[in-house]
């Protein structure tokens, strides 16, 4: 069932369909998320809200204009940016780390070697803390680029700029992640 | 020649290599250690997005308790933006045409377009 149809029974008064289409986004959403550099509490303040809005405002959804996870992203990052702005005000920041929860400490799957398994979460973790290091733009480009639910060109619509630019933010970030891993200056 | 440079950054850029470029990172040691590393990182950051997001447990049931009540309606015709579109351009196209009669009619003053005579 795909989303369109499932807004459909929603706007039908199906309640429980909605939840599916939660199930279905949340991981995404919580994966662009992170790289706002958010604590995770408000984090999933955000991804609840941005959850909330996307029900109050679902019969304004045009699936003619854009997929449903590229606009419960644009929603969820119009949000976290308002908190930014916000906490900035606040001198609040909780700059806990966009990969806080998500530690990179993954069981390895059965069948792996125990060596093997170690490697791939070094490589994991390391890449996990390059990403870190990237400026908040060049960092949500790469999240972006490599989510499976949107994209190149909706990922460009996300972040509120042309194709071309996204493209340029993807190289530099991805030639800043490639000198961090390999321990050089860019 | 294909300059190892500009194949290189097309390399970095993830632009598709024609035959011809692919034939030379295949001859060429340094171009191929590029595209190795490049595709090694690739790998690692599809990998990575690949893996669930770690999601609080609960999440999805939070979201459903803090649902209102009145279920997700359509907007009235007036609230929708292409209705009100079409308003201001049908108020805009209906001064365009009274501005026109007006100046038309003052530029030939023996002309009626309608209107008492």
């Amino acid at each position: 069932m795909d989303d369109r149809t499932l807004t459909s029974q929603v706007l039908a008064g199906n309640r429980a369909a909605f939840r599916l289409l939660v199930l279905r986004h949340q991981r995404a959403l919580f994966r662009f998320l992170r790289t706002f550099g958010l604590s995770p509490a408000v984090t999933e303040e955000i991804a609840q809200e941005s959850f909330l809005r996307a029900y109050r405002n679902l019969a304004s959804w045009d699936p003619e204009r854009a997929s449903f996870p590229s606009w419960l992203l644009t929603i969820g990052r119009n949000l976290a940016l308002h908190e930014l702005e916000r906490a900035s005000h606040r001198k609040e920041l909780q700059m806990e780390g966009p990969m806080e929860g998500d530690d990179g400490f993954d069981a390895p799957s059965p069948g792996d070697s125990v060596q093997h398994a170690l490697e791939q979460q070094s490589r994991s973790t390391h890449l996990h803390e390059a990403l870190d290091q990237l400026p908040a733009l060049l960092r949500r480009a790469l999240v972006l680029a490599y989510l499976r639910e949107v994209s190149l060109e909706e990922a460009a619509s996300i972040e509120g700029c042309p194709v071309g630019t996204i493209k340029s933010r993807i190289h530099r970030g991805k030639a800043l992640l490639r000198a961090a891993l390999a321990g050089t200056e860019v | 020649m294909l300059l190892c440079d500009t194949i290189q950054e097309r390399i970095a850029r993830d632009e598709p290599l024609e035959d011809a470029a692919g034939r030379h990172v295949a001859a060429c040691a340094a171009c191929a250690a590029v595209l190795a590393t490049w595709s090694a990182l690739d790998a690692d950051l599809r990998a990575d997005a690949g893996k669930d997001a770690v999601v609080p447990d609960g999440f999805a049931d939070r979201v459903m308790a803090a649902l209102p009540p009145q279920p997700a309606t359509r907007p009235p015709l007036l609230d929708r933006p292409w209705f009100q579109l079409a308003l201001v351009n049908a108020g805009a196209l209906a001064g365009a045409v009274n501005l026109l009669r007006l100046l038309f009619s003052a530029l030939v003053p023996n002309t009626s377009l309608g209107g008492t005579p």
